[in-house]
């Protein structure tokens, strides 16, 4: 009976929260930019946030539940921290204290942080061009087995 | 001499593009050479791009990897070859949100950027979609809406809602709905800054990848031949190419789709050591012949 490798198991749980959470990013980044472009006195449609709002949810259970071994506890905690900042940008976004979407532009930026770190950590993650990657500083230039490993 | 230098500069290129995409219709028909190129124009103070080209790296190299993508250069090096560097530009007219004419929208830290307003909107509602309608977007480049939010919120991405006369003295936008994509917009230039030119050009983005798509293949029977890559409707496109064609008095060459290969001998051009080429459409009075 052959054993599953945890690292694979971890790796095929991961890549399709990994999209739900690029998805619930891109579509908070684009009534972000409806908003901006639309100006505070516009009444914007509330469509991207709801299908956002449904894909964070979607991708909060499993990201709880992802079971990382010790060599991939680091991309996890980057799909963690990716998952918490959409949430508060989901809920800067449905908030009424938030009307620049200053808020929102600052959660959305930490999510886009974690993801792009996420993405260099594991081929197959590519995702969206981030301009801060944490990761960029520690070395996640490295081979995938060493990043994972190191 | 007109008002503006305008240049077509080939970046990358897919080396076997289908020709059954390039030209509605005929299938199993081969396949042509597609430069990624994109289009400038400086004079009047300004220095113009028409769209963006691409950056190599993350989803842009993934999307140009699955095209088949070859022989990128960045924007400085091709810039340089018209002497112009990505910081000396001022504006950017993008003519769609797919990633090799959106995708360098932070590589000119000077520009403001155009785009259509049903290009923005209409790209955010299909995001919204599920996975089974991602041909809808399949060509955009998803970082690239986190760009334009940043853009937009520094004041420097400007969205226009429909046609708009000279946004720059002689250059006009004008919207292409539904056709290769929702808010598709080519660009007029006249360059004689005539409102009824006799020196214009249209830029057409994607509306048009060849000449072949204004002519068809048969010279003996001409017709319009949409493209084959279409959110919107073929009919769309034709009509569109059928007022491209009326603007510049039905003469096709001033009509620029900058994927047709053959653009390199209907106007002066040279290749350059990367083995791009450097199409010169138009020369502004006191500037000098990059191609010569």
């Amino acid at each position: 009976m052959s054993q599953v490798d945890p690292l694979a198991r971890y790796i095929s749980e991961a890549e399709p929260l990994h999209d739900l959470l690029r998805r619930g990013l891109i579509q908070l980044s684009g009534f972000l930019l409806k908003r901006t472009i639309a100006g505070p006195r516009a009444i914007v449609d509330y469509e991207p946030v709801e299908a956002a709002r449904e894909r964070i949810r979607e991708a909060a259970e499993g990201v709880r539940n992802l079971r990382a071994p010790t060599n991939a506890a680091h991309h996890r905690g980057h799909l963690a921290g990716a998952l918490a900042a959409l949430e508060s940008a989901l809920a800067a976004a449905l908030s009424t204290t938030d009307p620049d979407g200053d808020a929102l532009f600052h959660f959305v930026q930490v999510s886009e942080r974690h993801l792009r770190a996420a993405g260099r950590a594991t081929p197959g993650f590519e995702t969206v061009d981030f301009k801060q990657a944490c990761c960029a500083m520690q070395g996640v230039g490295a081979p995938f087995e060493a990043r994972f490993t190191g | 001499m007109g008002k503006y230098s305008i240049w077509v500069l080939d970046y990358a290129a897919v080396n076997q593009f289908p020709q059954s995409v390039m030209l509605y219709g005929p299938q199993y028909v081969g396949i042509r050479n597609l430069p990624y190129a994109y289009v400038l124009i400086k004079g009047q103070d300004q220095v113009i791009l028409v769209d963006t080209g691409y950056d190599h790296k993350e989803y842009g190299k993934y999307l140009a990897d699955l095209y088949g993508v070859s022989n990128w250069h960045a924007a400085s090096e091709v810039l340089a070859e018209c002497g112009v560097k990505p910081a000396d530009v001022t504006t950017v007219l993008i003519t769609h949100a797919h990633f090799d004419h959106m995708g360098g929208l932070d590589l000119f830290p000077n520009a403001k950027f155009y785009i259509q307003k049903r290009e923005i909107d209409k790209w955010v509602w299909a995001l919204t979609l599920g996975p089974e309608f991602r041909f809808l977007v399949g060509a955009a480049d998803p970082a690239d809406i986190v760009k334009a939010t940043r853009l937009a919120r520094e004041g420097r991405m400007i969205v226009v809602d429909g046609d708009r006369e000279d946004v720059l003295p002689g250059i006009d936008l004008h919207l292409a709905a539904d056709t290769h994509t929702y808010g598709s917009m080519y660009v007029t230039v006249r360059n004689d800054g005539a409102r009824e030119s006799a020196d214009a050009f249209i830029l057409a983005g994607d509306l048009i990848y060849t000449y072949d798509n204004l002519t068809g293949l048969d010279k003996n029977d001409p017709q319009l031949v949409p493209i084959g890559l279409a959110t919107g409707s073929q009919s769309n496109l034709m009509f569109t190419s059928a007022d491209m064609l009326k603007a510049v008095g039905g003469e096709h060459k001033r009509v620029i789709p900058v994927h047709e290969d053959r653009l390199k001998s209907v106007f002066p051009s040279r290749a350059t050591a990367a083995g791009l080429h450097v199409v010169e459409l138009a020369l502004a009075d006191g500037e000098a012949s990059r191609v010569a």
